[in-house]
């Protein structure tokens, strides 16, 4: 007997927010200019495309929850990989914020502690020096624009 | 005649020191990045564009052209000397090129490899030079009509022939449509799904989608992997292949040439697939099939012949039509447009440096990586050395500032890191991310197009039917889907005797 659990598989969950997605945008597309036969608005398309999306993803939810497919197990993302994708967030969010060079410093430590497991101050030392290398060869060399400090 | 004409005047463009000098970065970087699991020639290729804005249009492209084949040889090291493919396409070169490297033979397989890559490049280019002008110039009568129905052949080409199960194929060029459709609108200016931010009126930005598409999900597919290298060492005095090496090599360079030359044109189908029908090819036809996966030098020169050569043939569809048949060439295509360059058939006759300068460049590249990959094998091989703890952190920084340098704007970090989350997502799930980001890029030229000929035709929806262009692009839509559709119903009548076993 199939229960919840063999159902909710990725495959099913990453068509539900598909649909939704669709959904929303031929939703937003309702709201826009459509224009006339002979000329088409702004959305033409949108309305066009998120209702495809919708039905699309309807068909590859209904195969997922119907057909029972054998795939095989997905592994959980490791420690590792979670600790990346925060960092990476926190470096998006406070790049212009604080400045690059304190993200860059904080976000090379972040990654060197959990990647190496070494003291924080080892952490620190590898992510100043990190930074100031990438300070050298984009600022200096190559002439990046980069807001390395707030003020 | 005048097609060496032209040459000789790419040859003048390609030669000159400082586009000597980018097509040695590109090569060098695009060796680098192939070599380094993780990275890829998409994301390498698009780490290096804001840094080609200041550069001349030639040299930019010329950069980036060298990147993407320059990975096409790096990515064989990793597969011979670790058995882990650098990039996609290297995948193949692991069975037959790691077992060589055991036997003690890496230095003939590595050598048969960079001799393969530049035959099946080669090949490519003269292709190239050959086809491309003449498409160009049939290409030229091309209205707006007839250019939607090429859009969207090239998105139906894209949904069906790509790797994975097509519906999800499809989902994932409907989501790139979806995705494209963020901004102002092309026609009217008006704002679609913006939320009242400037930032967005221009849109999702190309560079920071395809590094977090790619690169992001990459590193943290790697990460889940826990990929551990130590490769082999080969020493300089082994490289030397034998004369049989090579009597059985040559056969398999032929026919990988025009195996990856006739893929490579098709949008959708990525490079890996012709390496695949290469390998498979020769195993086919070898006096000795069981021999591969054993060593087999065949297995080797094949599929990295076939790999090199769609590099030529891939460029084809770009630069004659505008149309990227696979999401590399849609980085150069971003290159263009950023530079002023508009591909298609207009482009041999407006921008003749360019396009000359290009494929010149590319046999001049061939040759760069020729001399580079062998004796440089040691340097490269101890790129793979360096710790995980300090490459990956190194990589993710590069990320971040090339992405941040585009628009210097923190928003586009944000899209790099959402864009590498799904990418991880999707990818484990086994969804092929490719196609979303060539509906991206093919989206917004569709739609115009489509507005475009409406609006000359006054409303009349017969226009897409009316040409000569417009009238073999349908008909090759009509048949893509029938195939389809016969592809469908074998599948489906098929499933009821399997479930009954």
């Amino acid at each position: 007997m199939r229960t919840w659990s063999d159902v909710w598989r990725g495959e099913a969950a990453i068509a539900g927010i598909l649909a939704a997605f669709g959904i929303y945008v031929t939703w937003s597309g309702l709201g826009m200019p459509a224009g006339t036969l002979a000329v088409p608005g702004p959305a033409v398309f949108p309305i066009a495309v998120g209702t495809l999306l919708a039905l699309v993803s309807a068909g590859i939810l209904i195969g997922a929850v119907s057909s029972g497919a054998e795939e095989p197990p997905v592994k959980a993302p490791e420690g590792e990989t979670v600790v990346t994708v925060l960092a990476l967030a926190g470096a998006a969010l406070l790049f212009e914020r604080i400045g690059a060079g304190a993200t860059l410093v904080a976000f090379l430590a972040v990654l060197f502690r959990a990647y190496a497991r070494r003291p924080w101050w080892q952490a620190a030392l590898f992510s100043l020096c990190g930074a100031s290398v990438a300070w050298a060869v984009f600022t200096l060399l190559l002439r990046v624009g980069l807001p390395w400090t707030v003020w | 005649m005048e097609t060496l004409h032209h040459l000789g005047s790419g040859f003048a463009v390609a030669l000159s020191w400082h586009n000597l000098f980018w097509c040695l970065v590109g090569c060098v970087w695009g060796t680098l990045v192939g070599v380094l699991p993780g990275l890829g020639p998409l994301a390498g290729m698009a780490l290096l564009l804001p840094f080609t804005f200041n550069l001349e249009p030639a040299s930019a492209l010329i950069m980036l052209a060298g990147i993407f084949y320059g990975a096409m040889y790096g990515g064989s090291t990793t597969s011979i000397l670790a058995r882990i493919p650098g990039e996609a396409a290297s995948v193949v070169t692991c069975i037959d090129g790691y077992e060589m490297a055991r036997q003690g033979r890496a230095g003939p397989a590595l050598v048969v490899s960079a001799v393969g890559s530049f035959f099946g490049g080669t090949v490519s280019i003269v292709g190239l030079m050959l086809f491309a002008p003449i498409l160009a110039g049939a290409m030229l009568s091309v209205g707006p009509a007839a250019e939607f129905v090429l859009m969207a052949l090239a998105l139906l080409v894209v949904s069906f022939v790509s790797s994975g199960r097509p519906i999800r194929t499809v989902a994932m060029v409907l989501l790139g449509l979806t995705v494209g459709l963020v901004g102002l609108d092309p026609l009217t200016a008006y704002p679609r799904f913006t939320y009242g931010s400037i930032d967005l009126a221009d849109g999702i930005g190309f560079v920071p989608l395809s590094i977090g598409l790619f690169g992001i999900s990459e590193i943290l597919l790697s990460l889940d992997r826990r990929e551990k290298l130590d490769p082999i060492r080969p020493r300089l005095r082994d490289l030397f292949p034998k004369s049989d090496d090579l009597r059985r090599s040559a056969p398999a360079m032929a026919r990988g040439s025009l195996i990856g030359f006739a893929f490579g044109i098709i949008p959708g189908i990525s490079h890996v697939v012709s390496t695949f029908v290469s390998y498979a090819v020769e195993k086919r036809l070898s006096p000795r099939p069981e021999e591969f996966g054993h060593g087999a030098i065949a297995g080797v020169a094949g599929p990295e012949t076939a790999n090199n050569a769609t590099t030529g043939s891939s460029m084809i569809p770009l630069l004659v039509l505008g149309i990227p048949a696979i999401p590399v060439t849609a980085i150069l295509l971003s290159a263009m447009l950023i530079h002023g360059i508009r591909p298609g058939p207009q482009l041999v006759s407006d921008h003749p440096d360019v396009f000359w300068g290009l494929i010149a460049s590319m046999y001049v590249g061939n040759a760069i990586l020729l001399l580079l990959n062998l004796p440089l094998v040691g340097l490269f091989v101890s790129v793979l050395r360096i710790p995980k703890i300090y490459l990956t952190p190194s990589i993710l920084l590069i990320c971040i500032i090339g992405v941040y340098s585009v628009q210097a704007s923190a928003l586009d970090l944000s899209i790099m890191v959402v864009a590498g989350v799904a990418g991880y997502v999707l990818r484990k799930f086994g969804f092929d991310v490719a196609p979303l980001l060539l509906a991206l890029v093919l989206g917004g030229r569709a739609e115009i197009s489509f507005r475009r000929a409406l609006t000359i035709s006054d409303g009349d929806y017969g226009t897409f039917m009316r040409g000569s262009a417009a009238q073999v692009f349908l008909a090759a839509l009509v048949l893509v889907l029938s195939m389809q559709a016969v592809a469908w119903t074998a599948g489906y009548r098929r499933r009821p005797a399997t479930s009954e076993e």
